[in-house]
C-alpha cells in the first residue's frame, strides 16, 4: 500500500452575499460583499477557474499542484506537479443563513474534485449520502449532514500570510484603497467609476475589529473523503492501482478572504492510495 | 398637517426626572417600544427603496443602494439599541418588552413631539429621522421639557436616571442592578469578541452603573454622534456636541443628513425611478391602536393580504422567541441557543427580508401603491412561561407558517422567491420539532 499526496494552492473567487442579507440577496446591501454595476448577480458559486467579472488588483485564480509526496517523501518530478485542481458542479457554502446548518461551519456543496494534468483527469464526488446521490442539504439527515461536512472555523493570520506576506488586514486594505483611488479619475465608464466608488467605500471602512477587516482572517479547514465513483484518465499509468474501494481523502483551507475582489485563498491535500 | 403643527396644538406637562425603579422601568420600557417602532420606520423605508430600477444610472444606482445600505445599517443598530435596553432591563430586575403598538402613533404617545409612522423614503422621512436623530443640544442641566423632541433626550433622562439611583452613596445603589446574573445577549452570544463589531453591531452585558451608562453612550453615540463621555459634560457642551455629531459621518444622524443631501442632488427622474410606488402607513386588516387621524393604505389585494398577514406573524414569532431569550424563565440554556438560532438569521434575513422584498413588488389593491412589509402585531407580545407548552405553540405556528406560504408558493402571480421561504420555513419547523421532541 502506497499514498500519494498532492499538496495544492491558489485563490478561488466567491461570489456570495454575505450577513446580515439572505443567502440569495442578488446584489448585496447589508452584507460586506456586493455585485457591483455591469456584473452579473452574486451566485454564491465558489470558482476555481474562469472567473466572473473579475476585479481590477485580484489574484489569478486557479488551483495548481505544487507538492507530490509518495510515502511522505517529495517527489519533484512526480508528473502531478504542476496539476490543476478544479471543484466541479457548482460549489456553493450550503448554511442558508443557519437554517440547515450554523454558518462558518457550513457545508460546501457539492464536492466534486477534479485534477487534471496533461493527458490524466481524476473525477471523484463526495456525495452527502452515498445511497442518495440526489441528497441535498435540505434532505439529507440532519444528523448525516453534520457528521459529514464538519468544518473547523477560527481566526488567525496565518494563511493570510501564506497567501499575501503580510499579517495585518487593516494595512493590506488600506493599500488596496490607495489603488482604487489612484484608477478613480481613469476610470471613464460609468459602470466602473460607480463600481470603484462603491469599492472605494467599503475600504474606507477601517476599523479592525469590523466584519470587513476581520473577515481577512477567518479560516475554514475542511476534510472530505471523497465516496463517489471514481472517473479516471490514466493513460500513463500515474496512479496505477489506486484502491478503487475506499474514499479518497480531500483537505481542504480556505483564508485570506479578500472581499474587495470576491477572492480567498486555497491550500489542500488530495490523497491517493494506491495498492 | 405638518410635523410642526402637530407638535404646537398640544400642551403636555413637563416630564419628571427619574427617581424610583418603577420610574426607570417604565421609561427603559418605553424606550425598548421607540427603539423597536424606530427599527421598522428604517426598514419600510429601505423596503421602499429601488436601486435596480433599469433608469437609474450606475452612479445614481449605488447612490441609491448606498440609502438602502445606511437605512439597514440604522435598522440594525436599532435592534442593537432595544437589545442594549432590554439588557438594562433585564439587569434591574425586570422582564423584556417586546411588545409595542401598531404604527402610526400620534405625536406625544412616548412624551414625544413626533409622530411615528410607516413611511416611504423621501422628504417627509427625512424629515422625521432627521428630527428623531437629532443631537442634544442643550446642556445636560437644562430644565425638563414638557416632551422629547428627539431620541438623544430619551437617553439624556435614563442616563440621569441611572446615575441618580445608581451611584455610590444613592440609598438604592447597592439593590439597584436586582439581576445582573439574568440571562442577556451580548456579543459573546453571537460568538464575537467583546470588542467586535459584526454586522455593525456591539452588544453589551448590563450589570452595574457602569456598563449601563457605557451602554447608554453606545446608543447615542451610534444615534446622534460622537459624544465626550457624558459625565464630563460641561455646560457649555452642547453646542459643541451638536456640531461633533455633524463632522462625525457614522451617526445616524449625520447618515441622515448625508442621505437628504445626496437625495436632493438627485435629479427628479431619477429620484422618482429610485422609489417604488409604496403607500405610508400599510395596513392588512384594522388595528384600533393606530393613529385615526393617520392615512392608512388597507391592502385590498388577496396577495398582499396573504403575504402580509403571514409576514406579520413571523415577525411575531420572532417577538415571541426573544422575550423568552432575555431574564429569567424556564427556559434551558439549550432552548435559548434554539431560540437564537431560529429568531436571528433564519427567520430576520431568510423570510421577514425577502418577503419585505416581495410585498413591494405585489399591487396594495388600492389602484396606486404597491404594498409593504406592515409591521402589524394583532396582540400584545405575551411572555410564555412554561417551556414545553411554549414549544408547541412554536411548532403550530410554524405549521401554520409553512402553510401559508406553501400555498403562496402555489401561485404564479406571486414572486417566485416565495419558495425558498416556503422551504425554509418547513425545514425550520421539521428542525423545531426536532428539537422539541429530543428535549422534553
Amino acid at each position: 500500500m502506497s499514498l500519494i499526496v498532492c499538496s495544492f494552492t491558489g485563490w478561488v473567487q466567491i461570489r456570495l452575499a454575505t450577513n446580515a442579507d439572505p443567502p440569495d440577496e442578488t446584489r448585496g446591501l447589508s452584507g460586506y460583499t456586493f455585485a457591483l454595476p455591469g456584473e452579473p448577480d452574486l451566485d454564491r458559486l465558489l470558482r476555481t477557474s474562469a472567473p466572473v467579472a473579475a476585479r481590477t488588483h485580484g489574484p489569478p485564480i486557479g488551483l495548481r499542484v505544487h507538492t507530490v509526496t509518495v510515502d511522505g517523501v517529495a517527489v519533484p518530478t512526480h508528473p502531478l506537479v504542476g496539476g490543476a485542481v478544479n471543484l466541479l458542479s457548482e460549489p456553493i457554502f450550503e448554511s442558508v443563513n443557519d437554517v440547515v446548518m450554523a454558518q462558518g461551519v457550513e457545508a460546501l456543496e457539492p464536492f466534486d474534485v477534479e485534477l487534471t494534468k496533461d493527458g490524466f483527469r481524476f473525477r471523484r464526488r463526495d456525495f452527502l449520502d452515498p445511497s442518495r446521490p440526489d441528497a441535498t442539504v435540505y434532505t439529507v439527515s440532519p444528523e448525516l449532514l453534520a457528521a459529514r461536512r464538519t468544518a473547523v472555523f477560527s481566526y488567525t493570520t496565518d494563511v493570510m500570510k501564506e497567501a499575501l506576506g503580510c499579517t495585518d488586514p487593516v494595512a493590506f486594505r488600506a493599500a488596496r484603497l490607495a489603488q482604487l483611488q489612484a484608477d478613480l479619475p481613469h476610470a471613464y465608464d460609468p459602470a466602473h467609476h460607480a463600481g470603484l466608488t462603491r469599492r472605494i467605500s467599503e475600504l474606507e471602512i477601517t476599523d479592525p475589529q469590523d466584519h470587513r477587516t476581520t473577515s481577512m482572517m477567518f479560516v475554514e479547514s475542511r476534510t472530505y473523503q471523497l465516496n463517489g465513483p471514481i472517473e479516471l484518465t490514466d493513460p500513463d499509468r500515474t496512479l496505477a492501482g489506486l484502491d478503487t474501494f475506499s474514499p479518497c481523502r480531500c483537505d481542504l483551507v480556505l483564508g485570506a478572504w479578500d472581499v474587495d475582489v470576491l477572492s480567498a485563498y486555497a491550500a489542500g491535500t488530495l490523497s491517493f492510495a494506491t495498492h | 398637517m405638518t410635523l410642526l403643527t402637530m407638535a404646537a396644538v398640544k400642551d403636555p406637562p413637563p416630564i419628571e426626572p427619574i427617581r424610583t425603579r418603577e420610574d426607570l422601568i417604565d421609561a427603559l420600557g418605553r424606550a425598548a417600544e421607540i427603539e423597536h417602532a424606530i427599527m421598522c420606520q428604517y426598514l419600510y423605508a429601505a423596503f421602499s427603496l429601488d436601486f435596480t430600477a433599469p433608469a437609474l444610472s450606475p452612479a445614481d444606482s449605488e447612490l441609491v443602494r448606498g440609502f438602502a445600505i445606511g437605512l439597514l445599517l440604522i435598522a440594525r443598530q436599532e435592534m442593537e439599541h432595544l437589545g442594549l435596553v432590554s439588557n438594562m432591563l433585564v439587569a434591574i430586575g425586570a422582564p423584556p418588552n417586546f411588545d409595542r403598538p401598531n404604527l402610526p402613533l400620534p405625536p406625544f404617545y412616548y412624551q414625544l413631539d413626533l409622530p411615528l409612522a410607516l413611511l416611504p423614503f423621501g422628504e417627509p422621512f427625512l424629515d422625521l429621522a432627521e428630527r428623531l436623530e437629532r443631537p442634544c443640544d442643550e446642556p445636560p442641566d437644562h430644565p425638563p421639557h414638557p416632551y422629547y423632541s428627539s431620541i438623544a433626550e430619551i437617553y439624556e433622562r435614563l442616563h440621569d436616571g441611572f446615575v441618580t439611583l445608581g451611584s455610590p452613596g444613592a440609598p438604592t445603589a447597592a439593590t439597584l442592578f436586582l439581576g445582573p446574573k439574568a440571562p442577556q445577549l451580548d456579543n459573546a452570544a453571537f460568538g464575537a469578541a467583546p470588542g467586535q463589531i459584526w454586522y455593525d453591531i456591539t452588544l453589551l452585558r448590563v450589570s452595574d452603573l457602569a456598563s449601563a451608562l457605557a451602554a447608554i453612550e453606545l446608543i447615542r453615540v451610534q444615534g446622534e454622534g460622537a459624544t465626550p463621555p457624558m459625565a464630563a459634560m460641561s455646560a457649555s457642551a452642547g453646542p459643541a456636541l451638536f456640531a461633533g455629531a455633524r463632522a462625525d459621518t457614522t451617526s445616524h444622524y449625520a447618515r441622515i443628513i448625508t442621505m437628504r443631501t445626496q437625495w436632493e442632488a438627485m435629479s427628479p427622474t431619477a429620484r422618482a425611478a429610485a422609489l417604488r410606488p409604496v403607500a405610508a402607513n400599510p395596513i392588512s386588516s384594522n388595528h384600533g391602536d393606530v393613529n385615526p387621524e393617520a392615512e392608512l393604505c388597507l391592502f385590498r389585494d388577496p396577495r398582499a393580504v396573504a403575504m402580509a398577514a403571514l409576514g406579520a406573524r413571523a415577525y411575531e414569532l420572532i417577538l415571541l422567541m426573544l422575550s423568552r431569550q432575555y431574564g429569567a424563565s424556564d427556559a434551558t440554556a439549550s432552548d435559548r441557543a434554539m431560540y437564537q438560532s431560529v429568531a436571528f438569521f433564519p427567520l430576520m434575513t431568510t423570510i421577514i427580508r425577502p418577503l419585505g422584498e416581495m410585498l413591494v413588488q405585489v399591487p396594495a389593491g388600492d389602484g396606486v401603491h404597491a404594498a409593504s412589509f406592515t409591521f402589524e402585531l394583532d396582540g400584545p407580545i405575551r411572555e410564555y412561561r412554561e417551556r414545553v407548552s411554549f414549544h408547541l405553540q412554536l411548532i403550530e405556528r410554524f405549521e401554520h407558517l409553512a402553510a401559508g406560504f406553501a400555498e403562496l408558493a402555489k401561485r404564479d402571480d406571486v414572486p417566485p422567491r416565495m419558495a425558498f421561504v416556503a422551504k425554509n420555513t418547513a425545514y425550520l419547523t421539521e428542525r423545531i420539532r426536532a428539537y422539541a421532541a429530543a428535549n422534553p
